[in-house]
């Protein structure tokens, strides 16, 4: 288990601020990938319980739910890195290789200001749920703003792993 | 106008190249801070569209189908097709839809099916004088049975916003999925009879009994994910846990080549999978509650029954559209940026939702073989170095198939709704 270094992910190749981030992406993409096994194992469970011990457990979905949220927000930036999010690239793919290069920066400059605006609402939100003592509804009663940190999580994970690629390629150009 | 603007200036930020869930949220923050002047509502409404359990049917399905790819427990698919049908003449192409559906019927995914029966598939086909396009043009088109036949990604989708049940809409993909295998396989019987040439030996009850027992697992894969959901058993989201188990059993228990190593292997491939619409449900969501908040939806079912189309008019206008938009951009985010805006249409002109879903998926399939962006034709381009016309011209022929298909389904909704409807799935 340990960051990829393939043509997708390219570490070792790949510019100083990169390298830093590439770790730190990666464990919240090893996480992601442990709570899928997380859900199955819950939802397994949840069958388990309601067919052969006839107590179906209430709380599966709720907390289902949860996982669900960290299992996205954690993953995201890690598939950044592997270029797993697609984009339409018709015309971008005939574009000479100055203007690629520019392209790319455009591309990591919208991501960046995606995860900005993720983090900025999250705050928000966060925030709020605080300040109001909210608590979710349903079978399991937290804070509501606990199930909201990995919304945070992902968006400044993405902003690192996107400003880290961002200062690769503005550096790599300068050399 | 707004509406125009809205699309103008999406299609533009998907056309500069940025991810697809990047272009959705940063349009519906554009919107938000134009008529709303704060973008607070984001993370509650991306939050609220991803805590939603039944999306754990995405990971789990895409988790399912990488453990029997790990395991190579549907290697075996196509060589059982091919030994039990191969000698017919145009046997070769049957076998290979053949394995497509079952393929389909495991992973879920159009690239996935054309990618693994495509590389046994087409060497065959080429050995036994098959002419190259006809040979390309097979596979590409077999291998969109993927998001038609259950379970299917692009399906779980689509029922997640317009909110029908994914039960009844795998249900009501297997008879046009099928009649579209069946239509592929005369196509394939009836060029081949007139072509001639050669055709394989028959095998033997032997070999086809030897080739069915090497596949059986494999071939079992899709009656215990739909099979629990058919009967009521299970929930869309707990048949793809048990097709996880199941697979899992299998590797560990019968091909026993599978140990932690890839277990995890295929736990982080499905979260990079996953991850990839996951976002794009994010994004998307965030678009919609856009649109909702500006009363886009209500302003195109408004406008559309200014212009008079009624129910079979407007699915009609709405299939070209999606046709259209089908040579341009990818299948998750037609699904996600159409499904919001003709959901209030669809409700008013009383337009049955799992009906339409089919409708949708069966041209989702001609997106993944017409040009320019047609990600089955790179899939066949790539595994065979073939140049792109070849493969273009090749899936041409299945392009007027699919839309015989797509004809046969509007005029013929039953082919569509009987199975799921009478399993006691209500509209």
């Amino acid at each position: 288990m340990s960051p990829r270094t393939d043509a997708h992910g390219a570490a070792k190749a790949a510019p100083i601020p990169e390298r830093i981030a590439t770790p730190i992406v990666w464990l919240g993409g090893a996480i992601s990938a442990l709570l899928i096994l997380v859900v199955l194992c819950l939802t397994t469970y949840s069958v388990f319980m309601r067919y052969v011990l006839d107590r179906p457990p209430v709380w599966i979905d709720d907390l289902t739910g949860f996982v669900l949220v960290a299992l996205v927000m954690l993953g995201v930036a890690e598939a950044y890195r592997g270029g797993n999010h697609i984009s339409i690239d018709l015309l971008t793919g005939r574009l000479p290789r100055s203007l690629r290069k520019v392209q790319a920066i455009w591309s990591d400059l919208c991501v960046i200001a995606f995860a900005v605006v993720l983090i900025v609402s999250t705050w928000h939100a966060i925030d709020f749920a605080i300040s109001f003592e909210s608590y979710t509804s349903g079978s399991i009663e937290i804070a509501s703003w606990i199930p909201q940190v990995p919304l945070l999580a992902g968006g400044v994970l993405l902003a690192l792993f996107a400003v880290a690629r961002l200062l690769g390629r503005v550096f790599r150009g300068t050399q | 106008m707004t509406a125009l603007l809205i699309f103008a200036g999406l299609i533009l930020l998907l056309l500069t190249g940025i991810p697809i869930f990047a272009a959705l949220g940063l349009t519906a923050t554009a919107i938000l801070l134009i008529f709303e002047g704060n973008i607070g509502s984001v993370a509650d409404t991306v939050y609220a569209h991803l805590d939603k359990p039944i999306l754990t049917t995405i990971p789990l399905f895409v988790f399912m189908a990488n453990v029997m790819i790990r395991a190579k427990v549907i290697d075996d698919l196509y060589d059982m097709a091919h030994t039990l049908i191969g000698h017919v003449r145009g046997g070769l192409g049957v076998a290979t839809v053949m394995a497509c559906m079952i393929f389909a019927a495991i992973s879920g995914s159009s690239v996935a099916t054309a990618l693994s029966v495509g590389s046994s598939a087409i060497p065959q086909m080429r050995r036994f004088g098959y002419p190259k396009r006809e040979a390309l043009g097979v596979v590409a088109a077999g291998g969109t049975l993927g998001i038609l036949i259950p379970p299917s990604g692009p399906m779980i989708l689509y029922a997640i916003v317009s909110e029908a049940s994914i039960g009844a809409l795998f249900l009501a993909g297997i008879i046009p999925g099928i009649l579209l295998a069946l239509i592929f396989a005369a196509y394939s019987i009836i060029s081949a009879a007139r072509r001639g040439g050669e055709r394989p030996p028959f095998a033997g009850r032997g070999k086809i009994f030897s080739a069915i027992r090497k596949s059986i697992w494999a071939i079992l894969a899709p009656p215990v994910v739909m099979g629990g959901i058919y009967l009521g058993i299970f929930t869309a989201a707990e048949a793809a846990a048990a097709g996880s188990v199941y697979a899992l059993l299998v590797a560990v228990l019968v091909y026993r080549n599978f140990g932690f190593s890839d277990l995890w292997h295929c736990a982080y491939e499905s979260m990079r999978t996953s991850m990839m619409v996951f976002m794009i449900i994010a994004g998307a969501a965030m678009f919609g509650h856009a649109i909702t908040i500006i009363r886009l939806p209500v302003g195109v079912t408004e406008m559309v029954s200014h212009m008079g189309l009624g129910p079979f008019g407007f699915m009609l206008a709405v299939m070209v559209m999606i046709f259209i938009m089908g040579m341009f951009f990818e299948s998750v985010a037609i699904i996600l940026i159409t499904t919001p805006i003709l959901l209030p249409t669809m409700h008013a002109l009383d337009i049955d939702l799992v009906w339409y879903g089919v409708l949708l998926m069966i041209n989702l399939e001609l997106a993944m073989i017409t040009p320019p962006v047609g990600m089955n034709l790179f899939v066949i381009k790539g595994i065979t170095d073939a140049p792109l016309s070849d493969v273009v011209r090749g899936a041409f022929p299945y392009v007027l198939l699919m839309v015989l298909g797509l004809l046969i389904l509007v005029l013929f909704p039953q082919l569509a709704t009987w199975l799921p409807y009478s399993a006691g799935f209500g509209r």
